[in-house]
């Protein structure tokens, strides 16, 4: 797994997560990761967009126009159903991945 | 949770290009603006906070870009579910609308399949005989060189004419000539005559059929003096008789009494079907330059048109004209296309002819499926309004509307393959013997292709009309009027339909009026001899076994022994059999005036016969005396110098040409050019027709067979009992005589002569099954309009009714409306059959293309129909109920 495609993995998770709290624009997503993350996660916000577009191709998200405070046109972002299990999906399969490089990380090399 | 469906994926909207681009710039755009206005909130300043925000954004326009090819390709995704599920959707909802109404599909799906059957059975028959009639490699540029006779018409060509035409011509690649080769198989189990040919080595490969074993012939095997006698083998012939085997290559088989080796097999079942084995021919410089026994082949060279080809020939016959005048003076040199001299004009004629009428009865078969079509949409415009109300575009629901008529058009054409395939071989059973030919032909990829876009047509036609008509104007309207809708353009497409099969059907049943009257006319033909009670067969009595004498002295046993069975009545000699395809040709002139070029000479056909001939044909002696024991050969050549003169006999219509009333028998004849033999008349005939049948008759000579023992005679048989009850005895009496000699060619007159007449009688009957189906089709429009017009005018019917109407002008109403639909087609119909007259004209027998009879008959019936058609619709509009009529809607 290259550097780019751990990150584009992790951001999907991380959008997901994020939309599980009701329908947001790009933009309140990238604030939240940011503030979740301490700005670890997202250094550049414009990478965010490819991620929402091609979860919305996966059928993951589905997009809508609507009207952000102070009446100006956003398109807001919702989970679909099978987003919702995709997340729960990914989340446990994360959950493995994080386990396992945590117990290499933590065994001492040449022991075994 | 579950979803909420947005209205985009509701409605199914795809977007635009235009529009996925802008809504990324949009979504970005406002990424940026409120990054921007957070950076001002924390205090940085106006000209900084744009830079941070495009900063922190990173690269704009790498992220703008992939944004923008991922929206397309999800909007492309989207399209194309979009449609698949809209073709299942579709399809299912075709195939149980067919459901729901089993009647009306059930006979739509029936008139496709008999549309496209018969077209399809007629594409195949045209195809075999017209299209495949030369199936060689480059058929285009295979032509026939023959010589021209002072008329202008082609014939066989001469052995050393042939051969000067092959030494000097430069316009053909290859050239090759043959002519008929029968021969008699004997040594291999009981004698059997077999269908040869006689070829240069050079005809095989200028077809480019190559053998499948063996090999060809050689050049050295077809001059004159060869030594050892060759044959090739057709595949048929070999596989049937000799279950191809393979060791019979580099065998013998004998042959007319003489051992020949087999050199090869060649597969020639499509170009030369029926021929069994191929000799050599042997074209000899020495033989006689006015003896026209050959038939030629040539491929065109390179770069050579058929123009410049006859004009090469035209010069070269020319010169061999003026070189040999005696033989050659006024005959010249033609070059025809193969296809054009196979196939002949009549033929080709007829070919179209049954394409136009299919392809008419197809045409009819279309507009009844879209007026059955049209009335099911009619009838569904309620729920088209609310499929529409709901948001199905009108592309959709066309698309919706052909799929039905494509499913019904799919099923129609499998039905309609189905058909072709049981019906082809019924016809190739029925029809003329020509169509043997389309033994190998029956369903190849043309004919398939043809029957395939048909049935898209069939379909395309069939469909788009309803379908556009329904979703024609406002479709919304459909829900707040009652139903069933009786807006104009369906009623009017549907009446237009009806008009328009009425005149079809005119033309259709008026072709088929004609071509029976034609054939009426042909079956009255008076031949100048009865055919039932007489029979024929050939015989072969070879060169090589019997000399002429003895070949004479043969016939006479056998036809004293065949007139002494019980039931025969008499038996006779000829040349050839009654309408064989051999046709003996020359040309004649008054002996007291004996013309200086051969121009002037009278065509004649002729042909060799015995004493017994005209008393078992049956015909008439007019005047003079019949062939006897007097007319015997010359002795010698020095005789015939010496003024001997053949016998012959005439019939009438060449005595007239020759000297008018005057009484013929005791006059001489100059026999073929001006220093040819003469001939004394001893008698004359009625003319008879055993050449064609409907062709007028060429004059006639009857030459004594003694004179002319042609080796391959028939012989006539009149019974008095039926003729096929006779064949065993005949049959048996020829053993007797002479065990290697079969029996060939067995048929009676009624039979050949049916032959004969075979394309005008199978053009008949096509043509007036055509024209019963294009009736049935006429008569189920003009009830499927009453029946509408009876359910439309409901209201108005009750009201009339409720007046106090009598249910004759009720009934009055309806066949009105519909009568005058059929009649509006029938006039069209008459005047377009009028117009095409000038075509149908040359396949006609004494019938003329505006026959009167015809015309008035068939119309009127029609008429006829028409109203029978809409009686029982007209019945039902007199039960209809006011009160309830009344109170509905």
């Amino acid at each position: 797994m290259s550097d780019l495609d751990l990150m584009r993995g992790t951001l999907d998770v991380l959008v997901l997560k994020t939309l599980t709290g009701g329908p947001m624009h790009g933009y309140a997503v990238a604030r939240w990761i940011k503030s979740a993350s301490d700005d670890a996660l997202l250094v550049e916000e414009g990478a965010l967009y490819p991620a929402l577009h091609r979860l919305e191709r996966r059928g993951w998200i589905e997009a809508e126009w609507g009207l952000s405070d102070n009446n100006r046109k956003a398109k807001y972002y919702h989970l679909t159903s099978r987003g919702r299990r995709a997340l729960e999906a990914e989340k446990s399969s994360w959950g493995r991945y994080v386990n396992a490089v945590a117990k290499v990380l933590a065994s001492e090399p040449g022991a075994a | 949770m579950k979803d909420r469906p947005t209205p985009r994926r509701v409605f199914r909207i795809p977007l635009r290009r235009s529009r996925v681009a802008r809504d990324v710039d949009e979504e970005l755009r406002f990424h940026l603006e409120k990054r921007r206005e957070d950076l001002l909130r924390e205090g940085w300043s106006e000209e900084d906070a744009l830079r941070e925000a495009r900063r922190q954004f990173g690269n704009l326009d790498r992220v703008r870009e992939e944004c923008r090819r991922i929206g397309m390709r999800r909007e492309g995704e989207m399209r194309i579910a979009d449609l698949w599920d809209g073709f299942r959707q579709d399809l299912s909802f075709a195939l149980r609308q067919l459901v729901k109404a089993p009647g009306t599909s059930a006979l739509s799906l029936l008139t496709l399949a008999l549309g496209i059957g018969a077209a399809t059975v007629v594409f195949s028959v045209v195809n075999a005989v017209v299209l495949e009639a030369v199936p060689f490699e480059g058929a285009d540029e295979l032509v026939t060189v023959r010589e021209v006779t002072p008329q202008g018409n082609g014939f066989s060509v001469s052995d050393p004419n042939y051969l000067d035409w092959t030494e000097r011509q430069h316009s053909f690649g290859a050239m090759g000539a043959f002519t008929m080769g029968d021969m008699t198989l004997t040594g291999a189990g009981q004698a059997e005559r077999l269908s040869g040919l006689r070829v240069t080595h050079t005809v095989l490969p200028t077809l480019e059929i190559d053998p499948i074993a063996g090999r060809h012939m050689t050049p050295e095997e077809d001059v004159p003096d060869a030594g050892d006698r060759v044959v090739l083998l057709a595949r048929g012939y070999w596989e049937s008789r000799f279950g191809a085997d393979e060791s019979l290559v580099d065998g013998t088989l004998t042959l007319d009494g003489i051992p020949h080796l087999v050199i090869g097999v060649v597969p020639t079942d499509r170009g030369f079907p029926g021929v069994d084995i191929f000799t050599p021919l042997r074209p000899d410089p020495a033989s006689d330059r006015g003896n026209h026994m050959l038939q030629t082949v040539a491929r065109l060279a390179p770069g050579t048109t058929l123009s410049d080809a006859q004009r090469e020939m035209a010069g070269i016959g020319a010169a061999l004209a003026e070189e040999y005048p005696d033989a050659n003076a006024g005959w010249g040199a033609g070059v025809y296309s193969l296809q054009d001299w196979r196939v002949g004009d009549r033929l080709t004629r007829i070919a179209t002819f049954l394409v136009l009428a299919v392809a008419l009865l197809l045409l009819m078969a279309c507009g009844s499926v879209a007026n059955v079509l049209i009335a099911r949409a009619t009838g569904r415009q309620r729920e088209i309004g609310l499929r529409a109300a709901l948001g199905a575009g009108r592309r959709r629901i066309v698309a919706q509307l052909l799929t039905e008529s494509a499913v019904l058009g799919i099923l129609g054409g499998a039905l309609g393959v189905v058909l072709a395939r049981v019906g082809t071989p019924v016809v190739r059973a029925l029809g003329p013997r020509d169509l043997a030919r389309l033994g190998q032909a029956t369903m190849d990829g043309r004919v398939l292709a043809v029957a395939v876009a048909v049935s898209v047509t069939a379909v395309l036609v069939s469909g788009l009309a309803p379908a556009l008509f329904a979703t024609r104007g406002r479709l919304f309207d459909a829900l707040r009027e009652g139903a069933p809708s009786t807006s104009g353009p369906h009623r009017r497409v549907r009446d237009a339909l009806v008009v328009a099969q009425f005149a079809l059907a005119v033309v259709v049943i008026l072709g088929a009026g004609l071509m029976t009257r034609s054939f009426q006319r042909i079956q009255a033909v008076d031949l100048g001899f009865p055919t039932d009670g007489a029979f024929q067969f050939s015989l072969g009595l070879p060169d090589g076994e019997y000399s002429t004498a003895e070949r004479v002295a043969f016939l006479e046993r056998l036809t004293n022994e065949i007139q002494g069975l019980p039931g025969a009545e008499a038996a006779g000699v000829t040349m050839s059999g009654i309408f064989s395809e051999f046709q003996a040709s020359n040309m004649v002139a008054p002996a007291e005036e004996v013309p200086d070029r051969q121009e002037e000479f009278i065509p004649v056909s002729w042909r060799a016969v015995d004493d017994g001939f005209f008393s078992a044909l049956g015909i008439q002696l007019l005047s003079g005396r019949n062939f006897d024991a007097r007319d015997q050969p010359p002795e010698s050549q020095e005789a015939m110098a010496d003024g001997f003169e053949i016998p012959v006999i005439l019939d009438d219509h060449l005595a007239e040409d020759l000297w008018g009333a005057a009484d013929a028998v005791g006059r001489s004849v100059v026999w073929n050019d001006p220093s040819g033999p003469r001939m004394r008349v001893v008698g004359v005939v009625r003319s008879i027709r055993d050449e064609s049948v409907r062709d007028r008759p060429r004059p006639r000579v009857y030459l004594p067979y003694t004179v002319f023992p042609w080796p391959t005679p028939s012989v006539v048989v009149r019974t008095a009992v039926d003729p096929a009850g006779l064949v065993p005895a005949v049959r048996s009496a020829l053993q007797a005589l002479d065990s290697d000699v079969p029996m060939m060619e067995v048929a009676t007159l009624p039979e050949v002569t049916r032959e004969r007449v075979a394309w005008p009688r199978f053009t008949m009957q096509v043509v007036s099954a055509f024209g019963l189906l294009a009736v049935i089709l006429a008569a189920m429009g003009v009830y499927g309009v009453a029946s509408f017009g009876v359910l439309r005018r409901r209201r108005e019917i009750g009201i009339r009714i409720a007046l106090g109407a009598e249910s004759g002008g009720v009934v009055g109403l309806v066949l009105r409306q519909a009568v005058r639909l059929a009649l509006a087609g029938i006039v069209v119909g008459v005047v377009v059959a009028l117009a095409a007259g000038r075509f149908i004209g040359s396949l006609l027998y004494e019938v003329a293309p505006a026959d009167p009879a015809t015309f008035t008959v068939l119309p009127l019936g029609l008429a006829v129909v028409a109203l029978l058609a809409s009686w029982g619709p007209a019945r039902r509009a007199t039960k209809v109920d006011p009160r309830s009529a009344l109170t509905t809607e």
